[in-house]
C-alpha cells in the first residue's frame, strides 16, 4: 500500500469548506490547532503552498489577544495549546515578524509556576502538555531566558516514573503523548541525559502491538496518533530502531481513507489530527517523498533549521 | 490524546445525496447553535455577568462541553454573583455546578475542561464534600477503569483531603486489581501508595511479599498482560538486599514420576542480576542441551533484575545444560557486564536448578571483579519467584511471545 499524497492534500484543503456540518461549528475552539495540523501535514507532504499563505497568516493573527496569547478562534480566550499552534504556523510560513512576538513570549513565560510547571491559562490547570508548549514556544521565539529553565527541568525529571515513562503531572501514570511532551521539552533544553533512555526505550518499544500499530499505554488499543508520540520519543533518545518499522508503516498506510485523510485505525473516520500524526510517523520512518520532520518540534526540519540559523537554540 | 480528532468512530460510506440530506437536516441545528454562540460572545463582550447569562452558558455547555471559553465566562459570572451572596447561597450555587459537571462527565468522561471546572467549584465552595468525590471516582472507574483523568483526579482528591488515607488508597488499588488484573493504572498507583501506607520496614517487607503473590496470580490469569509484569519489576526494585550476585537457573516442570530420564518438560532459563540490568536488543544467549542448541526467547520485560528465557522444545530431566551469555547481552546503569561473557553449566533437575557460573576468561579482569558471581543463599523471594515461573512454564508453555517486539 502506498501513501496517497494528492488525496490527503485535497482532504486538508477541503476542511475549511465543511461549514454545512454541525461538527465544523462544534469544533470551532480547535480551529487554530486545526490550521497547525493541516498546514504542517501539507508542508511534510511537500505541498506547503497548497493553501494561500496570506489567508493562513491572517486567520492566525485574527486569534491574537492584546496580551500576546492566542485563542482557538477569534473571540475565544487565549490558551497555551492555541498559542503554540499560532507560533508554529507563523514560523512555518516565515511570518513571525507579522506579530508582536515579545508580548507572546511574556504571556507564555507568565504561566510558569514556582515549581517549574506551566499552567494552560490564567485558570491554572497544570499539565506537562503546557510545559512542552511553553518550552517549544519560547525556544522558537528565542526567549527561553524569560523562564526558570532549571525549575522546569527539575519538574520534568520528577515526572519520570519507574517504568521510564512520563505522565501529565507529578505522580501521574506514564502515557506516550506525555512522554513526547516531557522528552521533547528536555530535548529542546538539551537535558536528554536525564532520561533513562534504555528503560524508556523498552517501554516505548513495548507499545507496538502484533498488528504493527502502537498504543499509548499498556493494554490499550493501537492508534495512528501514537505513531508520532512514540516514534518521536524513540527518535529523540536514539532508539527508533527498537520497533518494527515495516509493520508500523503498513499499519499507518492501512488507516488511510479512500477519500483522503488518515483515521485513528483502519476503517474509522479520518480527521486532520490523525492525518498529521500519520504523516509525521511515516516521515520519521523515512517514507520516500516526505519532508523530514523535527522530532522535538513536530515541524518540518527545514523550518527549524531556518529558525535556529537566525538565533542559536538555547 | 482523546480530546482531539475522532477515536473509534466507524467510517460510514456516504453518497453525495446522503451528504446533502444530512446537511439539510443539520441546517436548523447549526443555525440555533451559532445563534447561541453569538449570544454568549455578545454577553461576554458587554460584560453582562448575571443569572440570565449564566443560563445561556448552561445551555451552550450542555451542547458543547469542550467550548473552554464558555467555561471561563461561566466562572467570571459566578465570581461576580458570589460577591453578593452569603455563604449558604454560594454553597447552594456551587452544588448546581457539581450537578452540571457530573451530568456532563457521564457523557464526556475525558473532557479536561469539565474536570477543571469541577476542581474550581470544589476549591471555591465553602464546604466541599471530598467523600462525594471519592464516590464519583468509584462510579467513573466502573465505566472505564483506565480513564487517566479519573486516576489523576483521585490523586488530586486524596491530596485535597490532607493526603487522605494512604492505606485506604492502597486498598482501593487492591479492589480495582482484583476486578481486573489488566489495569496498569491501578498497579501504578499501588506502587506510589505502598511505601506511604506501610512506612515501617517490616510491615513493608510483608506487603511486598504478599504483592509478589498477587502478581503471580495476575500473571497466571493473564500471562500476556504487561501490567503485572511491570509492577513485578517495581517490586523487585523495592528490596535492594534481595540479590547480591548474578545467578543462572533452569526452571523445568517435570511430571511427578519415578521414570527420571524419560520425563521431559518445557523449561525456562532464568538469569538474575544484582542491579538494574537491561537486556540488549539483539543480544545472544546460547543454550545447549545434551550438545544440541536450543532457541531461547525472552519472556520477561527487557529491563529489571530478573530475565527469563523460555526454551524451545522439551528438556529431559538429567540433561546436561550449558548456558552461554555472550559479552554484551546485558547492560545497565550500575552494571556493565558488556565486556564479560558468562558460561554456566549443570544437570537439569526436577524443578529449579542453579547452574555453576563461571566467567569466560575476561579480557578485562577488573570488569569481572565488579560482577559478583555465584550463589544466592536463603533468598526466599527468588525461590518463590522461580517457583512461580515454573508454574507459568507448566500452565502456559506458549506464553513466550508476550514481549515480542520485532
Ligand atoms: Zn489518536
Amino acid at each position: 500500500m502506498a501513501l496517497d499524497t494528492l488525496k490527503h492534500v485535497q482532504y486538508i484543503k477541503s476542511l475549511d469548506k465543511k461549514t454545512d456540518t454541525l461538527e465544523y461549528w462544534m469544533t470551532a475552539h480547535l480551529r487554530l490547532n486545526g490550521i497547525y495540523w493541516g498546514t504542517t501535514a501539507l508542508a511534510l507532504l511537500g505541498h506547503g503552498d497548497a493553501l494561500d499563505r496570506e489567508q493562513v497568516v491572517e486567520q492566525v493573527l485574527a486569534c491574537r489577544h492584546s496580551n500576546g496569547g492566542y485563542g482557538g478562534n477569534p473571540d475565544h480566550d487565549p490558551h497555551m495549546l492555541s498559542t503554540l499552534s499560532a507560533i508554529q504556523v507563523l514560523a512555518t510560513y516565515d511570518a513571525l515578524d507579522r506579530a508582536d512576538t515579545e508580548a507572546t513570549a511574556k504571556y507564555v513565560a507568565s504561566l510558569q509556576q514556582p515549581d517549574g510547571s506551566f499552567a494552560g491559562d490564567q485558570w491554572g490547570e497544570i499539565d506537562t502538555r503546557f510545559l512542552y508548549c511553553g518550552v517549544s514556544c519560547l525556544s522558537i521565539l528565542g526567549r527561553l531566558d524569560l523562564i526558570d529553565v532549571d525549575a522546569a527541568v527539575r519538574y520534568l525529571s520528577a515526572c519520570q516514573n519507574f517504568d521510564g515513562g512520563f505522565g501529565s503531572v507529578l505522580g501521574a501514570e506514564s502515557h506516550a503523548a506525555l512522554v513526547f511532551c516531557c522528552v521533547g521539552a528536555l530535548a529542546i533544553l538539551d537535558q536528554l541525559h536525564l532520561v533513562d533512555a534504555d528503560r524508556l526505550g523498552w517501554w516505548l518499544a513495548e507499545r507496538q502491538l502484533k498488528n504493527g500499530g502502537l498504543n499509548g499505554r499498556p493494554e490499550k488499543l493501537e492508534d495512528v496518533c501514537y505513531s508520532w508520540w512514540v516514534l518521536s520519543s524513540l527518535s529523540m533518545i536514539g532508539r527508533l530502531h527498537w520497533i518494527n518499522k515495516d509493520k508500523l508503516q503498513e499499519f499507518i498506510l492501512s488507516a488511510q481513507d479512500e477519500d483522503g485523510g488518515i483515521a485513528d485505525r483502519p476503517g474509522d473516520m479520518p480527521d486532520v489530527f490523525h492525518t498529521l500524526f500519520g504523516v509525521c510517523g511515516l516521515s520519521l520512518l523515512g517514507y520516500p517523498g516526505l519532508q523530514p520532520v523535527d522530532p522535538r518540534y513536530c515541524m518540518p526540519r527545514a523550518v527549524t533549521d531556518r529558525l535556529f540559523s537566525h538565533h542559536p537554540r538555547e | 490524546m482523546s480530546s482531539f480528532g475522532y477515536h473509534g468512530i466507524k467510517r460510514v460510506a456516504t453518497s453525495e445525496a446522503a451528504r446533502a440530506e444530512r446537511a439539510a437536516r443539520e441546517r436548523s441545528k447549526i443555525e440555533a447553535y451559532r445563534q447561541l454562540c453569538q449570544q454568549t460572545v455578545d454577553l461576554r463582550r458587554d460584560g453582562v455577568l448575571d443569572a440570565d447569562s449564566l443560563a445561556v452558558t448552561t445551555a451552550l455547555l450542555n451542547q458543547n462541553p469542550e467550548f473552554y471559553t464558555v467555561w471561563n465566562f461561566r466562572r467570571e459570572i459566578l465570581q461576580r454573583l458570589f460577591a453578593d451572596m452569603d455563604v449558604d447561597a454560594v454553597q447552594a450555587s456551587c452544588e448546581k455546578e457539581i450537578k452540571l459537571t457530573e451530568s456532563l462527565l457521564r457523557v464526556a468522561p475525558k473532557s479536561y475542561w469539565v474536570w477543571n471546572h469541577r476542581r474550581w467549584t470544589l476549591e471555591t465552595m465553602p464546604r466541599p464534600s471530598w467523600e462525594r468525590e471519592l464516590k464519583l471516582i468509584g462510579a467513573m472507574l466502573e465505566m472505564d477503569a483506565r480513564n487517566f483523568h479519573v486516576w489523576d483526579y483521585r490523586r488530586y482528591v486524596a491530596k485535597s483531603m490532607g493526603n487522605g488515607d494512604p492505606k485506604a488508597e492502597f486498598d482501593f488499588t487492591t479492589h480495582k486489581i482484583n476486578q481486573n488484573f489488566s489495569n496498569f493504572s491501578a498497579w501504578h498507583y499501588r506502587s506510589q501508595m505502598l511505601p506511604k501506607a506501610f512506612a515501617d520496614a517490616s510491615s513493608q517487607q510483608d506487603v511486598v511479599l504478599q504483592d509478589f503473590e498477587l502478581v503471580r496470580n495476575a500473571i497466571y490469569t493473564e500471562p500476556a498482560d504487561q501490567s503485572a509484569w511491570l509492577y513485578q519489576r517495581w517490586l523487585l526494585g523495592q528490596e535492594p538486599s534481595l540479590l547480591r550476585s548474578c545467578s543462572v537457573y533452569v526452571v523445568a516442570s517435570h511430571p511427578a514420576t519415578d521414570d527420571a530420564l524419560s520425563s521431559s518438560a518445557s523449561a525456562a532459563v532464568v538469569v538474575t542480576f544484582p542491579h538494574g540490568a537491561k537486556l540488549r536488543r539483539g543480544g545472544q544467549i546460547v543454550v545447549t542441551v545434551d550438545g544440541r542448541m536450543v532457541a531461547a526467547t525472552p519472556a520477561t520485560t527487557m529491563f529489571g533484575r530478573l530475565h527469563a528465557f523460555l526454551l524451545d522444545g522439551a528438556v529431559a530431566r538429567g540433561s546436561q545444560i550449558v548456558v552461554e551469555m555472550a559479552a554484551g547481552l546485558f547492560g545497565g546503569n550500575k552494571l556493565d557486564v558488556a565486556s564479560v561473557g558468562i558460561t554456566t553449566r549443570g544437570t537439569v533437575g526436577d524443578s529449579v536448578t542453579r547452574l555453576e557460573v563461571a566467567c569466560d576468561a575476561p579480557a578485562n579482569a577488573s570488569a569481572a571483579s565488579e560482577l559478583p558471581l555465584g550463589g544466592v543463599q536463603g533468598d526466599d523471594i527468588w525461590a518463590v519467584e522461580l517457583a512461580s515461573l515454573k508454574e507459568l512454564v507448566e500452565i502456559e508453555p506458549d506464553s513466550k511471545c508476550k514481549y515480542e517486539i520485532a
